[in-house]
């Protein structure tokens, strides 16, 4: 199996490049495209006023933004061949630097939450299969409907309420220790445990019908061991392809939480950026942000190499 | 088959464990917040909330910062910590300062004609050398120990208001930047000669601020600051709810306190709310130059069929006052505007449509001529301050009078294009405040080559009326001008966009600066 990965990343990586590339010139193409001159918007958001023209003029020469696209473009080509990715309109720090600050705090709190979402919602959800129709079942069925129909950013203003304001045991906003981490976790991880408990149960359903299962059984296995050892292992195939595409969502789902809790990440000043088409922040962070989705991919397909030999490059899904 | 029972224990035993941990959790993040909120040995740290870095913000600055000028509650730079007195050559070229002494610089360095020409340097050529008022600087240099002179390459009319920006021209220590008293160099620390001292930044995330003269802080003042992000307003106003910061809305020249939210917080025991006008407008900018407005009758019209009061009373919460006229009445550059105001009429309203041959003709009641329907486009830029609302309401209210409002929101920089293009009827604006009044609306969107606004109203008559009152800076010559615009029905004036702070009771001393941009805690103190 070792020796099915190399290959495989041989295939992976000419594409993932190149997915990484066209998602930066895509990023750069729609920014400099969309209405909106960055020198007014920044200086107009820095004093609250509108810049006269000349103040306008000034900022577009100081920053080359009188320049043409193509220019521009290459301009930052450039840089990002030779390591930088440029330096943010709006703050005046390089973009490397800018993104490095907010990245840990967004890859805790999204990793946090994808593993509250893997262990509650496969959790319930191979009890819910074990058991259709129990309470246990019931139970996983509610938080399932109520995950995917309560928005994120109003089960955070509610937990909230709950938690701080009434109850007064957990920080309201804040970075630092677990206890700020677990009302944003909750927020944000809440749609996923839904996502992966449906999931999760519909595969052992399926699984827990296979004749092998029947087998194990008939073998005098105890239940547990058929269930983790044998359905859900093979269950698991979409439950970690689902978990993968989730880290896409969870990294788009910072954005309110991190506004919520005043959570230092890359979500709000991305947002920021965009809103202030901060052309260097945004091509910059869509890059390094397609670079690690690129790479969660291709962890996802190692992944399943080893839960599945059948999925090995050049391995028979059929056989 | 036998079913074995273990696996509902599991999941008691799960769940029993996850509320363990956010129980326990929450026990250790109330004694971190215990811990937060003590006063040790007497210590007052007062938690302050802010929408954005430190860093990117003006306001907390002002604790650690002095501007070079300082300005009154009417927009007049005046003498301030720093300078005692100026004098200005009769060419408008040169600019000769006195200091004051005996002040230093966080770190020692003193304030002194060096200090101050390196500063000035510093912000003609180094990061601010983009500020227009900067740009204009061609030699400073040291007449003696307290003395300098500014010599610029062309009059600049504004540079004085310029220099008392909290901006651009909070004065920084030469020692803060890298290489030190470099004069391109890039700022590395925060060394001011403000009340307080930056003892920690953590980027995107917080600053800690002590007093830099603890005996300046005796009694029950507070000894240090502790600067929170919070990006979203209600997430602030639940952070002051549930105690884990003292003060909310001081830190951004934007309203942050949402207007709905007021009432609940009012109601609140131990919460107390303020209000304060800078004279700053949300406003509704008309196309005067092409489509229907371009007749005053019909600019008069709509301003008439509008009823601000209920406005105000139902969708603010009564939080903002109605605004009747195009600046602020208060302010003495708009002393001659009384009797001039926009009081809700929509019977003379509806005359002023026929007068101008806009008659309703369908069974939809909206007024048309020549065939064609009074529509006015409205453009809402997404981001303004209860803009959605405001919208809804102001389409209703001119449905009445028979004028028909297309509401189109734009993400504002899209809606700044079109602005650019005159592609609106209507525009929803929020206007200057002090210090940016008086000359910020006149110059910005009045004069027909100096501002921004293409199709705002412009003429011969009021750009002469405006160049002199830049010219003289006399109080009367601003309030012709601002007259004259009153009574061209130039926009729609909604409402002030007062700034609000809710804080502690236990908060004492707060107080509003001069400038909507200005912030000064060290009056503050908390009670036990």
């Amino acid at each position: 199996m070792a020796g099915d990965i190399p290959i495989l990343l041989a295939r992976r990586i000419p594409w993932a490049l190149l997915t990484i590339f066209l998602a930066s010139i895509l990023a750069f193409s729609i920014m400099y495209f969309a209405p909106g001159n960055p020198a007014e918007i920044i200086l107009t958001q820095e004093t609250g006023n509108e810049p006269t023209r000349e103040a306008v003029l000034l900022f577009m020469n100081g920053h080359g933004l009188e320049q043409p696209f193509l220019k521009q473009y290459a301009a930052w080509m450039t840089n990002l061949f030779s390591g930088s990715l440029g330096i943010s309109l709006r703050t005046g720090d390089p973009v490397l630097e800018e993104f490095t600050t907010r990245f840990p705090a967004t890859f805790i709190l999204a990793v946090t939450a994808m593993m509250l979402a893997l262990v509650v919602g496969t959790s319930i959800g191979v009890l819910s299969a074990m058991r259709p129709h129990s309470p246990v079942d019931l139970f996983g069925n509610f938080i399932a409907s109520m995950g995917t129909s309560i928005p994120s950013f109003w089960l955070a203003l509610l937990l909230i309420l709950i938690f701080s304001i009434h109850l007064d045991i957990l920080p309201s906003f804040g970075y630092g220790g677990i206890q700020h981490l677990i009302l944003p976790t909750m927020a944000l991880g809440f749609l996923q445990i839904s996502r992966i408990l449906r999931i999760t149960r519909e595969s052992m359903l399926d699984a827990l019908s296979e004749d092998y299962v029947f087998e194990a059984y008939a073998k005098g296995l105890r239940e547990r061991e058929v269930v983790v050892k044998h359905a859900f292992r093979n269950a698991s195939v979409p439950v970690v392809t689902q978990a993968g595409l989730d880290i896409g969502t969870l990294l788009g789902g910072t954005v309110i939480i991190e506004q919520i809790f005043g959570w230092p990440g890359i979500g709000n000043f991305l947002l920021t950026s965009v809103m202030s088409r901060d052309y260097p922040v945004i091509a910059g962070f869509v890059l390094l942000i397609a670079l690690i989705f690129v790479i969660v991919n291709i962890l996802v397909d190692i992944l399943y190499v080893c839960i599945d030999p059948r999925m090995k490059p050049g391995g028979n899904i059929h056989g | 088959m036998k079913r074995i029972s273990f696996i509902p224990l599991r999941f008691l035993a799960l769940c029993c464990f996850v509320g363990a941990m956010i129980i326990t959790a929450g026990c250790l993040g109330q004694s971190a917040q215990t811990e937060d909120n003590v006063q040790e040995d007497n210590i007052q740290t007062l938690i302050v909330a802010g929408p954005a870095d430190f860093d990117s913000r003006i306001e907390m600055k002002m604790n650690v910062y002095d501007v070079f000028l300082d300005i009154n509650a009417n927009g007049k730079t005046i003498p301030g910590h720093l300078v005692s007195s100026w004098n200005e050559s009769d060419d408008g070229l040169t600019y000769t300062f006195q200091l004051n002494k005996g002040i230093e610089f966080h770190d020692g360095t003193q304030w002194n004609a060096s200090s101050a020409a390196w500063f000035l340097e510093w912000c003609s050529q180094g990061p601010r050398k983009n500020d227009i008022a900067f740009s204009k600087i061609s030699d400073v240099s040291e007449v003696d120990e307290h003395t300098i002179q500014v010599t610029l390459k062309e009059p600049y009319g504004a540079f004085i208001k310029s220099l008392s920006s909290e901006s651009n021209s909070h004065v920084i220590a030469p020692t803060s930047v890298e290489p030190a008293w470099s004069n391109d160099g890039e700022i590395v620390s925060f060394i001011g000669t403000g009340k307080f001292e930056v003892e920690n930044y953590v980027k995107a995330q917080s600053a800690e601020f002590v007093r830099h003269d603890p005996a300046s802080g005796e009694g029950t003042l507070i000894d240090r600051i502790s600067y929170r992000v919070i990006p979203d307003s209600y997430a602030s106003v639940s952070a002051l709810r549930a105690g884990d910061v003292d003060i909310i809305g001081v830190a951004d020249h934007h309203s942050t306190v949402p207007y709905e939210q007021i009432p609940q917080m009012m109601n609140d025991p131990d919460i107390i709310v303020e209000k304060q006008s800078y004279g700053r407008y949300q406003v509704v900018e008309l196309n005067c130059k092409e489509g229907a407005l371009s007749d005053i009758r019909l600019r008069e019209a709509i301003n008439l069929g509008l009823d601000r009061d209920k406005m105000v009373k139902e969708l603010l919460a009564s939080a903002a006052e109605p605004a009747y006229s195009v600046v602020s009445p208060a302010y003495p550059w708009a002393s001659n505007l009384a009797g001039t105001e926009y009081t809700y009429d929509p019977e003379k309203a509806k005359n002023l449509l026929d007068q101008a041959g806009w008659v309703v003709a369908g069974a939809d009641e909206i007024r048309e001529k020549d065939g064609q329907k009074l529509t006015l486009t409205y453009i809402v830029p997404q981001g303004e301050a209860n803009s959605d609302s405001i919208a809804v309401y102001i389409q209703s209210e001119l449905k009445k009078i028979g004028v028909e409002v297309d509401i189109l929101v734009l993400e504002s920089g899209a809606a700044g294009e079109e602005r650019q293009k005159g592609n609106y009827d209507m525009y929803l604006h929020h206007s200057w405040g002090v210090p940016g009044l008086p000359e910020g609306p006149l110059t910005g969107k009045y004069h027909s080559t100096w501002g921004s606004w293409p199709v705002s109203y412009h003429d011969a008559e009021l750009d002469q009326l405006i160049e002199t009152a830049i010219a003289t800076g006399a109080d009367e010559d601003y309030s012709a001008a601002y007259l004259y615009i009153q009574e061209k029905y130039a926009c729609m004036p909604l409402y002030d966009i007062e700034k609000i702070a809710a804080y502690r009771k236990a908060v004492k001393g707060f107080t509003f600066s001069a400038s909507i941009y200005g912030l000064d805690l060290s009056t503050v103190s908390i009670e036990p």
